[in-house]
């Protein structure tokens, strides 16, 4: 497991003047993901933004995105003529009930004092590209969390009983809620420092503040893809969820929940 | 076509009018069912489609088709869930700052709804008994904190008062507007600010005012400097700032200029006073009040319309009523109900604004005959519309129930809000009204507007029956003037104004219960009989409750109908929407129609 915090995230410029009005490119480091920046990209077949890592950075996020290809680049320097590292990747995916969109992406690199991240959108097809946040700074590293864990889906849909019994829904937003088991082992060098620090995170933002977190690594999927933008999530603590319990022998064990911060 | 599940599928049919797999670039969805008997200004007109898969874009809004009943596509099919309706809420603050809320994000085709919405009550439509204005209510809508920024972005204390407009549709752009109004903060706290909600206050007036009968002050001299008015009265006025003063021509052929009335701005002297007014014409011969008199309306043909005197001591002058006609020709002049129309007055003309007989003395209680300006429902609407800066949509233009043939006749001589007098005359002839963004639209509750088509339990939550307690009987009474008699004391008879007081009485169907009085806005018998009975027959309709998916906005006045299998035994259900309720948080309508069950 692995999060982001604090978020040295900054923006640089006001972004593409295809963006929209109403969607400003504030939105990005708005805690929102329903509060998108998005850009009409009109004859444009791609679109830059600009943006940057005020702090010291080892890693960037993007949650919430449909943009039909993205390609990252990092910069040490804020003329971004020194490349640190890039990364491109299609936005959409194939799944077994049709194509969707990719709705995360998490990209580590060599830590930097500060960064400086050009992002190009394709739009040659998908006009309208959207992404709901960004996030950059140093990467915290922890176990990765017993297996069982249930993924949680927050679903605000109602429902209610027609007249003749059957089911009326109405869809509204999901949520994903993963409920999260940490067991720590007491051997591990680090195991003191990843139990404490997640104290002291969870003492920080409460269960307010949403950051990074990428609840498994290292999945891949049958062809050896990686299944990080699956397992990356811009959440906060569910409310009263947070549960630390110092191990006598064999583990520090942590429960919490997480809760997508739509 | 294939063969799929429709999820959430809640609207009785939806049918996919293309194959939306063989790749074309968009589809049309028809919808079958209570919907299809609108007007495409009724329906929300889009509906949006989530969570679709293969080559279809997910949230992608698709035009529904107009012609409803295109029945080739049958057992349709797509994964996906119907969504009907979103509510936008337009908010206007901190002079014109606008901004766009709902109760979830929306990302619509003109604008982004931001989710900062807390707590979202009920709008309910309610109406009168027998009808007349179908009023708005909205409970306290409560804001997120952080939730009003100013131009810069920047967030900003929950302001005063705001201005909301709310729309519901499925697009933004084509949404129908359900309220608009102010709102007051009320309450704020960590939880965010909460406010109520108003709609507009329709604040105009019945009746104008007059200058009293000697308490008459002439005035002496007029300055006018362009924003201001510098009067100055025979003796010392007595008025203070703040107070209203009326000033009015002399005689009829005097000049009009200043004439109206006005708040007192200043007192310079005790016998002078200021007024704001931009105008600035040549004053004629005025005078002001010491004490302002309302002037009644006449609706129709009143018998014997008391005449109110104003002026000096030293003369008849009376207010003209709002009449047709002029003096003998239409309109009589009486002394104690003695016709009196001779060529003593001064000459009279419609819009003439004093009936004046100079020095000739009037002996007892002078009143007046003729018609009024309004005649009908039709004209009192379109006059009271005038007033309020309404359009006028009658929905009845041309039908056996234009409001232009039905008769009203009243003496309004008591000050009251034009809409409560609209609001009282349509209860009375059995019509309601309602007010939105377009203008007062006024119908018959006699006729169907709009048919909702036959509802069946795919479409309903719950459905209840009531029933009015019986009336024994529908009364109502007025009073009218006559030219009558009485002794002088000396065994002599001397014409006097008499008062005579009517009344008629409409059986219930049962001999139980309550007795309902009515205000009768006729002088004749047959006419409020008529409507006493149309009231009684309205009385004893069933008051029929239908909670429903909040999935269309429904008409006032609009058919609808059901089979009811669930009752014992079964009945066909029909009836007309009154008023209804929208729940925004539930996702329910709750309409209220009245209608029978056989």
């Amino acid at each position: 497991m692995k999060l982001i915090y604090p978020d040295n995230i900054t923006l640089v410029d006001a972004g593409p003047a295809e963006t929209l009005a109403e969607y400003p490119l504030g939105n990005l480091t708005d805690d929102h993901l329903r509060r998108p920046w998005k850009a009409d990209a009109g004859a444009a077949s791609e679109l830059v933004v600009n943006l940057a890592s005020a702090g010291p950075a080892n890693a960037v996020a993007l949650f919430g995105l449909e943009v039909e290809q993205l390609t990252l680049q990092v910069y040490s320097d804020a003329a971004m003529t020194q490349l640190v590292d890039s990364l491109t990747v299609s936005g959409k995916e194939q799944e077994l009930f049709g194509e969707s969109w990719v709705h995360s992406v998490w990209f580590e690199f060599a830590q930097q004092s500060a960064a400086w991240f050009k992002l190009t959108l394709g739009t040659a097809n998908h006009k309208t590209p959207k992404i709901g946040r960004v996030t950059s700074g140093l990467v915290s590293k922890y176990v990765n969390p017993k297996w069982g864990y249930a993924q949680g889906l927050q679903d605000y849909s109602t429902s209610q009983r027609l007249r003749n019994g059957a089911k009326w829904a109405r869809a509204k937003e999901v949520a994903r809620s993963p409920k999260l088991t940490l067991e720590i082992p007491l051997k591990d060098p680090t195991g003191w420092d990843q139990y404490h620090s997640l104290i002291e995170l969870y003492q920080l933002v409460q269960g307010a503040t949403p950051f990074a977190i990428l609840t498994v690594e290292g999945r891949s999927d049958a062809s050896g893809n990686s299944l990080d933008h699956r397992y990356a999530h811009w959440a906060s603590f569910a409310s009263g969820s947070f549960s630390a319990t110092e191990g006598g022998h064999a583990f520090h064990t942590i429960d919490f929940t997480l809760e997508e911060n739509l | 076509m294939l063969n799929a599940t429709l999820l959430g599928r809640q609207i009785g049919h939806a049918a996919i009018l293309a194959d939306p797999f063989a790749g074309q670039p968009s589809f049309s969805v028809a919808l079958f069912g209570a919907q299809q008997a609108h007007g495409a200004d009724q329906l929300p007109g889009f509906v949006q489609i989530h969570n679709l898969r293969g080559n279809l874009s997910d949230g992608v809004l698709y035009d529904v088709e107009s012609a409803l009943h295109q029945q080739f596509a049958q057992n349709v099919f797509f994964s996906g869930v119907l969504r009907y309706g979103f509510l936008y809420i337009t908010v206007t603050h901190s002079g014109s700052q606008v901004q766009r809320f709902s109760h979830e994000a929306i990302e619509g085709v003109e604008h982004f709804w931001d989710q900062q919405i807390s707590s979202l009550p009920a709008i309910q439509y309610e109406t009168r008994e027998f009808g007349g204005y179908i009023k708005l209510t909205w409970g306290k809508i409560g804001f997120l904190p952080g939730a009003f920024k100013d131009e810069a972005g920047s967030a900003i204390a929950p302001p005063d008062k705001l201005h909301i407009t709310a729309q519901w549709g499925a697009r933004d752009d084509r949404s129908r507007t359900i309220f608009e109004g102010d709102a007051v903060l009320r309450r704020r706290g960590a939880q965010g600010a909460e406010y109520d909600l108003f709609e507009p206050d329709y604040k105009a007036l019945v009746l104008s005012n007059g200058v009293g009968f000697n308490s008459v002050l002439a005035v002496t001299s007029l300055s006018a400097d362009g924003t201001k008015l510098l009067v100055t009265t025979e003796a010392d006025h007595g008025r203070a700032v703040g107070e209203r003063v009326l000033l009015q021509r002399v005689a009829e052929g005097d000049s009009a200029a200043f004439e109206g009335e006005y708040p007192v701005s200043a007192v310079p002297a005790p016998n002078q006073f200021e007024v704001l007014s931009s105008e600035t014409g040549t004053a004629g011969n005025l005078e002001c009040s010491a004490e302002l008199v309302p002037l009644p309306l006449v609706l129709g043909q009143v018998p014997q319309v008391p005449l109110v005197r104003t002026g000096k001591s030293t003369g008849w002058k009376f207010y003209r009523p709002s009449f047709v006609g002029t003096l003998g020709a239409g309109l009589t002049v009486h002394d104690d109900g003695v016709d009196v129309t001779d060529g003593t007055w001064a000459p009279d003309g419609t819009s003439n604004k004093y009936l004046d007989r100079g020095a000739t003395q009037v002996f007892g209680t002078a009143s007046a005959q003729g018609t009024g300006q309004q005649t009908s429902l039709g004209d009192l609407f379109s006059w009271g519309c005038a007033r309020l800066g309404l359009d006028l949509d009658n929905l009845e233009l041309g039908g056996a129930y234009d409001p232009a043939n039905i008769e009203v006749g009243a003496l309004i001589d008591s000050q009251m809000a034009v809409i409560d007098l609209l609001d009282q005359v349509a209860g009375a002839c059995n019509y309601s009204f309602w007010i939105d963004s377009l203008g007062l639209h006024l119908f018959s509750n006699r006729v169907a507007h709009g048919d909702a088509g036959t509802l069946d339990d795919f479409e309903l939550f719950e459905v209840d029956y009531a029933f009015e307690l019986p009336v024994r009987h529908f009364k109502c009474s007025w009073q009218e003037r006559f030219a009558g008699s009485q002794n002088n004391g000396a065994g002599s008879s001397i014409p006097a104004l008499k008062t005579a007081k009517k009344e008629v009485v409409v059986q219930g169907t049962s001999a139980l219960g309550e007795e309902k009085n009515l205000v009768a806005f006729s002088y004749s018998e047959a006419t409020n009989r008529a409507r006493l009975e149309a009231l009684a027959a309205e009385r004893e309709l069933a008051k029929i409750t239908l909670k429903s998916p909040l999935e269309r906005l429904p008409v006032f006045g609009e058919a609808i109908a059901l089979t009811d299998t669930q009752l014992e035994p079964a009945a066909n259900v029909s009836g007309k929407v009154r008023s209804f309720l929208l729940d925004f948080g539930a996702e329910t309508l709750t309409i209220f129609a009245k209608g029978t069950l056989t």
